[in-house]
């Protein structure tokens, strides 16, 4: 039992890649305090170029070229940064030999499958027309935006080249369908084109607002219906965003996106990849996914940031521990290891995403100072353990707050089945200006969820992922509006404000020289 | 409706070695002075105390961690006592990535120097980029010679190496990482898939104006470019610059020798590259590849990184213990117990001759496949297998587990001591072995331009 102390330690400090140096816990907050009052225009965030993440890169060629593409995972980009806010990071756009050339390869491959059933995806025959309908179909699409004069003469100055070359006009539309797929233009989140170089604010257009929304709630790029409705000018209609936001957060799955990304929480096929050490059918699986799932679509439609870790989950019945989404299996399941449940995992995860707390380095030591300890307690349990490990100051440091919050949830195992270990789990912890003191899981929540450190969290969580990139000193203001949405309306309503909101739909230019 | 690759996949994956009509093209080098370097790297080092053989020169006995090398003897020297002392400058970081970054760069995490490249006295961060590029980019820059590929970068096991990145190229200070390939029938669809310039597959024909619609990629950045800031920019440009380098790759210059040809990748029916289970198959099919890739002189660089350092099973072994087994819940764990526990050293014997089987399986396929100057491959190829530590259980980055084989080494067949010296300094002497003109590699002595190192006088 007690060598999955190693598996946490070692993953927790030496793969996340969010450790600071020094032995300590810091508040993961950038160096941004959020002002105690909201500000009275808080200006528009800076958006950032990125580029297009993997997954969003596929669903969006799924989405535009429907399933009969095979569409499959290509190599050599960041896969495993779990918040957006990290996709503006330099980690998650570093690029690599290999990762520009798997992009050539899957804009290669999509291509030849469209070769092999041409007439399903084009109807033109000649070189002017094929381009018309390209830049009017799929094209406009994988650009999110009607293409300007240039780029259908520059299409067309391609399209003649290779047809003086003697290609077939098969040939030369798929080449032209490859050379979209590898453009800037689809490949990369840009800021808004019309942008002045100056301090000036800009709206987005409504084709621009579209996309962005997409993006971000449906992690693709907008599909037909969106991209028609923006140019009709339907987001001058108020109503008419804010239905379009709930459907993206709903139908769209928007609100399970953020929530995945904020918690961790794996997917399906993260589960299955588990699959040889993780006895966790396929069944189960799909029954605590599902079960989430349903709890955050209630939450979204009737809950509010703090029912979130409050609220009965109405699977579990209407009593006992089992409350909120840090008490939910999806969460105990996704932070535990193969046969039995994590203290170390779950407790650091608590602390660094719901109350924006981060750890240093793990001292070099630390499997050789475990090891001394479960080999000089064979029969301790994880409490006692826990005790015997904070009584070393250079274990303290840290698991002093991780294993009290991990320790709470020591109630449910590996699957998040319910199990009595034969210990309290009692505990007190001091984050930031609070003390936090529960007695088991439950109160742990419902302790959390009063907290400052968590609205406080909540709001940096919901601000990156909204604009997908780490929150900067000149975002106070931004992030204050968010922390009073969240604390004065539920959440579908707060959602519905922020991405309707001048934070939103405005953007501030860089302010940089060019 | 299937692709080539899907079509592969489902073909059972036992790929045969097909016959094609070889053009007449010429290489891209003139034979003659022909030179290639292999990496094989794997994580979690060795058992020091095991690996070194007792005595120095030709007749020392292979020991019995080592004992697949017993027959490539002759092509090899093992070289014990060197260290990692560029790890030592690193103040940050846990108990592996400043060992792997530094491994192949001999270099500190890019944040540890100062704009300057200074090496800081405090703050370093607690990962990064390398600042240096690696050895393997280092040579590649010098030996490619028009070839189709600076380097061929195969990974056994997933894609991604984790915290243990360790192949870098570009400008000190302003690198980009290399990341490799796990996938072997990717690889194969890459590079032998169209092997053939007769066979006018759509593939083939498409590619044919793949420079076309790459130059109009270019431009497209370039436009866009103009209308960005700087930052925003940056992050454009790094990208489209390796759209740059996509061309060549993309290029089927083939050689006519008589050894060219699609290697017999030979996987389960079942084969997931990522799965653990195949971890041996995958190896397999990796190192023919990259065999034939060097025999078709589509590369003169190569890389083969073992990449799971922490949890694989080695299932595929017929092992005295399984992995995992309680209370050593993976091969990383394994590693820092063997020191106490002498009862799973037999377990760990049989792991770390899993990897000599594969050096094994290399050179004997090198020693066996010509070159396309007639020789064969081992005769003009410097292979070096390393990991990042000599004492896997205590982290030590001292006396490094180092093999070297191949014509270019020089004098084989040996044991030598070279205690007292550090990879900078196997590095110096690899970079002169292959010709190229460097007398330092890596972090400097003070920094101040003084080399750290000298060289190695004797490899061989």
């Amino acid at each position: 039992m007690k060598h999955y102390f190693y598996i946490c330690l070692f993953f927790l400090f030496s793969c996340t890649g969010e450790v600071e140096i020094s032995g300590s816990m810091e508040e993961d907050n950038n160096g941004v305090t959020i002002p105690k009052e909201s500000c009275d225009a808080p200006r528009p965030p800076v958006i950032e170029t990125r580029r297009l993440t993997p997954a969003e890169v596929e669903s969006s060629l799924q989405t535009i070229f429907g399933n009969s593409i095979n569409v499959y995972q290509f190599n050599g980009l960041s896969r495993g940064l779990s918040l957006s806010a990290f996709s503006t990071e330099p980690a998650a756009n570093a690029t690599s030999r290999e990762a520009i050339l798997s992009i050539y390869e899957l804009s290669e491959s999509v291509a030849l499958q469209i070769r092999n059933d041409f007439q399903t995806y084009f109807s033109c025959t000649d070189t002017t027309s094929c381009v018309d309908e390209l830049s009017a179909g799929f094209g406009r699409l994988l650009f999110r935006h009607r293409w300007s004069n240039d780029e259908k003469a520059s299409y067309l100055k391609l399209s003649q080249t290779l047809e003086n070359k003697g290609m077939v006009i098969e040939d030369i539309v798929v080449l032209l369908v490859e050379k979209t797929i590898m453009s800037p233009q689809f490949l990369f989140r840009l800021p808004s084109q019309e942008s002045p170089n100056n301090e000036d604010i800009k709206t987005l257009s409504d084709v621009e607002f579209a996309s962005r929304l997409s993006l971000v709630l449906a992690g693709k790029v907008p599909d037909t219906q969106l991209l028609d409705a923006a140019e009709r000018g339907d987001f001058s209609d108020p109503l008419l965003v804010e239905e379009q936001i709930a459907h993206l957060l709903n139908e769209g799955g928007g609100f399970n996106r953020f929530l995945l990304e904020w918690l961790d929480l794996k997917t399906s096929e993260e589960f299955e990849a588990d699959g040889e050490a993780f006895e966790f059918g396929l069944l189960q699986r799909q029954t605590v996914i599902k079960n989430g799932e349903a709890f955050f679509q209630d939450q979204l439609e009737n809950g509010n940031y703090k029912t979130l870790l409050t609220a009965i989950n109405p699977a579990f019945g209407p009593y006992g521990e089992n409350v909120g989404i840090l008490n939910h299996p999806y969460f105990l399941a996704s932070h535990a290891h193969a046969f039995e449940g994590s203290e170390i995992l779950r407790g650091s995860r608590i602390l660094s995403r719901v109350l924006c707390y981060r750890f240093g380095s793990l001292p070099l030591n630390a499997l050789d100072v475990e090891k001394g300890l479960v080999s000089s307690k064979p029969d301790a349990n994880k409490k006692e353990l826990s005790e015997a490990r904070n009584g070393l100051p250079e274990c303290a440091f840290c698991h002093e707050l991780i294993d009290p919050v991990g320790l709470a949830l020591e109630s449910y195992g590996a699957i998040g089945q319910s199990q009595n270990r034969g210990y309290d789990v009692e505990g007190a912890i001091k984050v930031g200006g609070t003390m936090f003191n529960f007695k088991n899981a439950e109160e742990l929540s419902q302790s959390i969820a009063e907290s400052a450190e968590y609205e406080d969290c909540f709001s940096r969580q919901l601000f990156r992922f909204t604009m997908s990139r780490m929150e900067k000193k000149e975002d106070a203001c931004s992030l204050a509006y968010i922390r009073e949405e969240i604390a004065t309306h539920d959440l579908k309503e707060a959602l519905t404000h922020l991405f309707s909101s001048p934070l939103f739909r405005n953007q501030s230019a860089r302010g940089e020289k060019q | 409706m299937i692709n080539r690759r899907m079509f592969l996949r489902g073909s059972g994956g036992l790929f045969l070695s097909l016959p094609f009509l070889r053009s007449p093209l010429l290489s891209a080098a003139e034979p003659g002075s022909i030179k290639r370097f292999i990496v094989f790297v794997h994580g979690q080092g060795t058992l020091d105390d095991e690996w070194t053989p007792s005595v120095t020169g030709r007749s020392y006995q292979m020991p019995e961690i080592l004992a697949p090398l017993e027959a490539v003897r002759e092509h090899i020297n093992i070289l014990s006592g060197i260290d990692n002392v560029v790890r030592g400058t690193i103040r940050a970081g846990n108990g592996h990535n400043p060992a792997g970054r530094s491994l192949l760069t001999c270099s500190p995490f890019a944040g540890c120097l100062d704009g300057a490249g200074i090496l800081k006295s405090d703050n370093h961060p607690d990962n990064g980029d390398s600042y240096f590029p690696s050895i393997d980019q280092v040579v590649a820059e010098q030996i490619q010679q028009g070839t189709r590929l600076k380097s061929l970068n195969l990974n056994v096991g997933s894609n991604s190496v984790g915290e243990y990145s360790m192949l870098w190229e570009g400008q000190p200070g302003a690198l980009t990482k290399v990341d490799g390939t796990g996938d072997p029938q990717v690889i194969f669809e890459r590079l032998f898939a169209n092997l053939d310039p007769n066979q006018e597959t759509p593939q083939a024909l498409l590619r044919k104006e793949s420079n076309l619609v790459l130059n109009a990629v270019k431009e497209d950045f370039r436009k866009l470019n103009e209308k960005l800031g700087a930052a925003d920019r940056l992050r454009l440009e790094q990208h489209a610059a390796l759209i740059e380098g996509l061309e060549t790759q993309l290029a089927g210059s083939l050689v006519n020798t008589a050894a060219c040809a699609e290697p017999v990748l030979d996987l389960p029916i079942d084969f997931e590259y990522s799965q653990d289970s195949h971890m041996g198959a995958s190896s397999k099919a990796h190192i023919r590849s990259m065999v034939m890739a060097m025999a078709c002189d589509m590369t003169r660089v190569g890389t083969l990184q073992y990449t799971n350092y922490n949890s694989p099973r080695f299932g595929f072994r017929s092992l005295p213990k399984t992995i995992p087994v309680d209370p050593h819940s993976n091969w990383h764990a394994m590693v820092h117990d063997a020191r106490n526990d002498a009862s799973i050293r037999p377990t760990m014997r049989k792991v770390f001759q899993f990897f000599a089987e594969e050096f094994t399986y290399l050179i004997q396929e090198l020693a066996v496949t010509p070159d396309i100057d007639g020789k064969m491959l081992i005769d003009n190829t410097l292979v070096l297998w390393i990991s990042e530590f000599g004492n896997g259980g205590r982290h030590s980055t001292f006396n490094l587990p180092v093999v070297v084989a191949g014509g270019p080494v020089g004098s084989l067949g040996q044991h030598l001591d070279l205690s007292n010296h550090n990879s900078s300094e196997l590095f110096t002497a690899i970079q002169q072995k292959l010709g190229v003109q460097r007398s330092d590699f890596g972090l400097k002595r003070d920094h101040v331009g003084d080399p750290i190192v000298d060289s190695i006088p004797n490899l061989g």
